[in-house]
């Protein structure tokens, strides 16, 4: 009979890697250093990303010892995570949801194209209009602290918020409201 | 008995895509199927339809919650405590992928399959390759296949955990639900190991990835999570609040389930042993597991049970090739693709695979080396009418068991 | 007593002039106000008898001592702003309605100034009768001017007519057995009247104020007749009956069983009308519903009031003293709760065209602020929230039967102790169901819905001045209660300086003091409300969070999906049932009184038809015979 207490505590299934991210992010300053909350909004992704994302409550991650905390409701968030590629049946809830969110937050988006990023300025495609189902009619770039495209892991996740947690430059690219890409 | 689980457009013909116990195949329209009226909402609303009366109100869950991850609404209609009907949307996520591979080459295809539910891109992804393979007369050799068993077992044995873990979390079993999360991970990382992307991905098409790992560093650490999730699963037993919660919570009706299209594991806990692996010749000892309450707790041991054996039978198929082997026998399969591929011929193929929470079939038309269209029955549609039948008559804390128990997505239902 | 007289004058006026339906509410309006300075007047000591004599030994007497003038000034209060209301209001009711409306007030001047016997029962029946007037009126007018056809009321205005008169004949033997004690019909200083007469008018006036079982024919009337013929029937009628039993209780030897079974009574009514209440769905049930209750719980005050005057020790004569000012603050309480809630919801139904809680939505944006802080103000009244008068009020009932175990029959004890019981689960379902009526009508989401302009300058002058009423008299009530005649109940003690704190018994037991609470929750809540006040953060209003997409009206939770609970968990008491057809599934209840005694109802209903067509059959030789066999009994008694 395994005594769990003590099986729970010898485990040290917690990490101690360093998680580093190649991704340009805004911080929001210093204020989320002890703790952020953050809210996942399915925006249309192929549920791998929330696999993923659950795979982060995982112990080898462990991040409420960042201080890192999922909310249920997007009142309580500091960083809405936005998972797409994004659907235009969703787009209306998705800026509702947006909406809830109490000022300061950020919005990080994972999945999707590379060339869906949002731009400061709206950039015409070859058709002569945005292209559907991206992130760029959808969200106010102003807002957005990063993009990870394609299918990122628990640990390209968590190397992102860590680095916008963290609010300094030396893991950020650009601190002003210039373009992410 | 006989079930109609999908349509096909096989150029000007239509089919009938069919499930009669554990065999599948492709009919001439006509027969008479409860499952017809689910198939042709199920890019709309399903379920049992509303409830009027004094006092009686839609309950709207979604399409963005704290307590399902995945956008898509579920009407619960009640007057109080007691769900009396419920009704799906499963629009929201309908991403109208199957008419997306209309005029596409097969491997470019391959890729947008994966994309359609992604914890499923290996049952996807390998019934797509059948069909594929069926329809070009293309001999797979038999390492490709058992690799193939392997992925898609992993991939079971992932997806099963993360439904344990969401039974556990719901019955705020904490300890239980850190330790199965920690298993979740592992497994992850071991399908990383075997195919280099976490979500399993167009690597079993044959196409430029290759295995990366030997067999039996993955072999050794699948062993490490069987032994740790036996301790677990028996530790869990213990505990009475947490089978309180799955006794007796939304109970599956077999007869009309079976009529209704149900498969995998939610099927097999109400006593219908089918399964898709039983036709399998590279499992020759595989055993159906059944149990026979059809409540959570039923759904819930049988994949336990899965689990268990989804990691003996992965070490035993890993054990039996190299990589090396693996990567000629993908250059056969590349190589019989280009060239039984021309020749501008019309053909037809399906392809079928287990998939975590049922039967997965991908019907495709092809033309020459182009998919000209396809169709795909996805077992999460009837997951999700199997629910709506079941949670009638149960009260709103007992949702999240029911839900979860049946190990379904908005995404594979959306397709 | 002058000013009595006119004020019955200027409601005769008034009823006269009814087809002008505005000038002749104003007449009631002025009336009321008249009537109502009568009775402060009387309050404040200034009495003057009034007795007119017709033949050698009858004749009639009018005063207004403390008893009397107590309830007319609440009478006359609810009078006045329900007249005041009604000058807006009325225009959706004919002229048969506001001449009704004149006289029954009238006629409770009448029952209230009544100092024998014949006056008394003279005024009783013109109400029931003038009652019956103006629930059977079917002249109704839609707010656009239009006249809307409608069904009158027979059979359930029938029904009430038949318990009004049965409480009549209550009442008549009664008063037949105190002539025959005392040999004449006067009330003066009468202390010691026979059991019999205690029984017979108690259970009259136990009748009027809607006790169990007669308070069947209720939910059927008050939903269908205007609002401010319900709010009459509720408050100025059945504090008729509330008079009725003060009067009489205090006019009788105490009889010690009949008191514990009125205590008993009282607390069972209660319990039943706030189970009621609990589970009503349509708007003016629960008010009718929350009479029954409060009536209830003054019925037991009063025959614990009695019951401890009858003992000599001193602290159940402070109790005695402190249980009948509890009756009177209830009294009140009720009188102007209830008429502010019937005016709000009557208001608010017009305005939205609708009959059921549930679909009668944010009234506080979608009709108007008043009716909406009306509705809020009135529920907080009834569900004791400090420190408005309802909260001194059923304070006080619990107070009076805690104090159970000063009694020395364990009898009384006992009785007092159940029904300390009973009106505590009556209190919390009534705050339960005030609790649904506020949260839905006056706070509900509103569904952007347009509602018909009913805002008339009188309808919202008579709510505000309610109001402002409900925390300023029960602020107030240290001035009141000795007012009312209850001297001696006030003190001061552990800081709040007297006479600001109500103490419940002697040695000491239980105090409160509303307006220490007040003056507390001002000074406590001036820096935070002015911090408040000067904040500087923005704030930004947005839609409630309902995953994404706003709520649609078919997703609305429901009021019965909020009582569900409820009637599940009592489904004895409610004998819930759940109806189910193909597709649609709802719960029903039932009033368990109701069934008996409309079989009961009906009986007497068939049997009177039966005498009308055998004895009153219209035939000139039967009614010759009468006058013969009537002059042979008269010679014979004279004999």
């Amino acid at each position: 009979m395994v005594f769990w207490p003590y099986h729970g505590v010898i485990q040290r299934l917690t990490e101690k890697s360093v998680y580093r991210t190649s991704v340009p992010v805004r911080t929001l300053g210093r204020q989320f250093r002890r703790s952020m909350h953050l809210f996942v909004v399915d925006a249309g992704c192929d549920n791998m990303l929330n696999f993923n994302i659950a795979a982060l409550t995982a112990p080898q991650y462990n991040t409420h010892r960042f201080g890192i905390y999922f909310a249920d409701t997007p009142r309580h968030a500091d960083i809405l995570i936005l998972l797409g590629p994004p659907l235009s049946a969703l787009h209306d809830a998705v800026a509702a949801t947006l909406a809830q969110a109490p000022k300061p937050f950020g919005v990080l988006l994972v999945g999707g194209a590379p060339e869906m990023a949002p731009q400061q300025e709206p950039v015409e495609s070859t058709s002569g209009t945005p292209q559907p189902g991206s992130f760029r009619e959808l969200i106010d770039p102003a807002l957005v602290v990063g993009f990870l495209p394609g299918s990122p892991g628990p640990s390209d996740i968590f190397a992102a918020l860590l680095a916008i947690q963290r609010g300094d430059d030396s893991r950020a690219i650009s601190k002003s409201r210039g373009a992410l890409i | 008995m006989s079930v109609i689980i999908g349509f096909h457009k096989d150029f000007d013909r239509e089919i009938d895509i069919v499930q009669d116990g554990a065999s599948v195949s492709i009919q001439e329209p006509g027969q008479t199927s409860e499952t017809r009226s689910i198939i042709e909402r199920r890019d709309r609303v399903i379920g049992n339809g509303p409830t009027t009366g004094a006092g009686v109100f839609d309950f709207r869950y979604g399409p963005f919650t704290g307590g399902f991850p995945e956008a898509g609404i579920v009407h619960y209609y009640t007057y109080g405590e007691r769900i009396l009907s419920v009704e799906i949307d499963l629009s929201k996520k309908h991403r109208a992928i199957e008419a997306s591979l209309a005029g596409r080459r097969v491997n470019e295809a391959g890729a947008l399959v994966a994309g359609l539910c992604g914890n499923f891109a290996a049952a996807h992804t390998v019934a797509y390759a059948r069909a594929v393979e069926s329809a070009l007369n293309i001999g797979v050799p038999e390492v490709v296949q058992r690799y193939r068993i392997a992925a898609i077992e992993i991939e079971r044995i992932y997806n099963h955990l993360y439904v344990i873990m969401r039974l556990a979390t719901a019955a705020a079993q904490k300890v239980l639900a850190a330790h199965l999360g920690a298993l979740f991970e592992e497994t992850l990382r071991i399908s990383e190991a075997l195919t280099g992307t976490r979500g399993i991905g167009p690597a079993v098409i044959a196409l430029d990835e290759t295995t990366q790992s030997a067999g039996t560093e993955i072999a050794k650490r699948l062993e490490g999570v069987l032994r740790t999730f036996e301790k677990l699963h028996r530790r869990s037993l213990s505990s009475r609040n947490y089978l309180d919660r799955l006794h007796g919570t939304s109970i599956v009706r077999a007869e009309s389930a079976l009529e209704r299209g149900l498969t995998g594991p939610s099927l097999r806990s109400c006593g219908i042993g089918v399964d898709l692996r039983s036709e399998d010749p590279l499992m020759s000892d595989f055993r159906v597991r059944t149990k026979a309450e059809a409540d959570a707790f039923a759904r819930m041991e049988t994949r336990a049970e899965e689990i268990f054996d989804a990691c003996r039978i992965a070490i035993d198929q890993l054990g039996r090739f190299s990589s090396e082997n693996l990567t000629t026998a993908k250059g056969s399969l590349a190589g019989q693709l280009v060239r039984n591929a021309n020749g501008g011929l019309r053909r037809v193929g399906l392809g079928v695979a287990e998939s975590p929470s049922g039967t997965i079939a991908w019907c495709v038309s092809m033309d020459g080396g182009n998919i000209e269209s396809a169709s795909v029955s996805t077992p999460s549609v009837f997951g999700f009418q199997a629910y709506a039948d079941a949670v009638v008559g149960n009260i709103f804390t007992d949702v999240p068991f029911a839900i979860e128990s049946f190990g379904v997505s908005f995404a594979d239902a959306g397709r | 007593m002058i000013l009595l007289v006119v004020a019955a004058a200027i409601y005769v006026i008034g009823a006269c002039v009814a087809s002008r339906l505005v000038f002749s509410y104003a007449m009631a309006s002025l009336a009321s106000a008249v009537a109502l300075a009568a009775g402060i007047s009387s309050l404040a000591g200034h009495t003057a008898p009034l007795s007119i004599h017709f033949a050698g030994s009858l004749w009639v007497s009018f005063e207004l001592d403390q008893m009397s003038a107590l309830f007319l000034s609440i009478s006359s209060l609810s009078a006045l702003v329900l007249s005041l209301f009604a000058m807006g209001y009325g225009r959706l009711y004919g002229p048969r309605s506001a001449a009704a409306f004149s006289f029954g007030f009238a006629g409770t001047l009448l029952v209230f100034a009544a100092q024998d016997t014949l006056t008394f029962l003279a005024g009783w029946e013109l109400v029931t009768l003038f009652s019956y007037l103006l629930m059977t009126d079917d002249v109704r007018y839609r707010s656009s001017g239009t006249l809307e056809p409608r069904a009158p009321l027979v059979s359930a205005g029938f029904r009430f007519l038949i318990f009004g008169e049965i409480s009549t004949m209550l009442l008549l033997v009664g008063f037949a057995s105190f002539y025959v004690q005392y040999r004449t019909l006067s009330f003066a200083a009468v202390r010691s009247a026979a059991p019999v007469f205690l029984i017979l008018t108690t259970l009259g006036a136990a009748i009027k104020m809607d006790a169990i079982p007669f308070h069947v024919w209720m939910p059927g009337v008050y939903e269908k007749t205007a609002d401010h013929t319900s709010a009459f029937l509720s408050v100025p009628v059945t504090l008729m009956g509330v008079y009725a039993l003060e009067r009489f209780v205090s006019m009788s030897a105490p009889s010690r069983l009949w008191l514990m079974v009125l205590v008993l009574f009282g607390s069972l009514t209660a319990f039943w009308g706030a189970l009621q209440a609990a589970a009503a769905r349509r708007l003016k049930s629960l008010p009718a519903y929350s009479t029954v209750e409060n009536n209830g719980m003054i019925m037991t005050v009063v025959a614990a009031a009695a019951l401890a005057g009858a003992s000599g020790t001193k602290s159940l004569t402070y109790l005695s003293t402190f249980a009948g000012s509890a009756a009177a603050v209830l009294a009140l309480g009720h009188a102007l709760a209830k008429s502010l809630l019937f005016m709000s919801i009557g208001h608010a139904k017009e305005s939205l065209g609708v009959k059921t809680i549930d679909e009668t939505r944010g009234v506080w944006r979608g009709v108007g602020r008043v009716p909406g802080v009306g509705i809020l103000a009135a529920g907080l009244s009834l569900s004791a929230f400090p420190p408005l008068l309802g909260y001194t009020g059923e304070w006080m009932v619990l107070e009076t039967v805690f104090q159970s175990s000063r009694f020395q029959f364990s009898g009384e004890r006992l009785f007092l102790a159940v029904a300390g019981f009973l009106i505590a689960l009556a209190i919390g379902l009534a705050v339960f169901a005030m609790v649904k009526l506020i949260g839905y009508t006056a706070l509900g989401y509103h569904n952007e819905r347009v509602s018909a302009t009913l805002s008339e300058r009188p309808m919202i002058i008579a709510q505000v001045i309610t109001i402002l009423l409900l925390p300023l008299l029960g602020i107030g009530l240290p001035a009141l209660i000795p007012l009312f005649g209850y001297p001696g109940l006030f003190g001061g003690l552990l800081g709040v300086p007297s006479p600001l704190l109500l103490e419940s018994g002697a040695p000491f037991f239980g105090v409160v003091s509303p307006t220490m609470f007040t003056a507390v929750m001002i000074v406590l809540g001036a820096v935070p409300v002015l911090l408040w006040w000067l904040r500087k953060t923005r704030v930004r209003a947005v839609e409630p969070w309902h995953g994404g997409m706003s709520l649609s009206e078919k997703e609305y939770f429901t009021e019965p999906a909020f009582s569900q609970i409820l009637l599940r968990m009592l489904r004895r008491f409610y004998d819930t049932k759940e109806i189910s057809t193909p597709g649609s599934r709802q719960l029903s209840i039932r009033d368990r009184f109701a069934r008996p005694l409309r079989s009961v109802a009906a009986i007497i209903q068939r049997l009177g038809g039966l005498m009308s067509r055998t004895i009153m059959n219209g035939h000139p030789y039967y009614y010759v015979g009468y006058i013969l066999v009537a002059f042979v009994i008269i010679l014979l008694i004279r004999w």
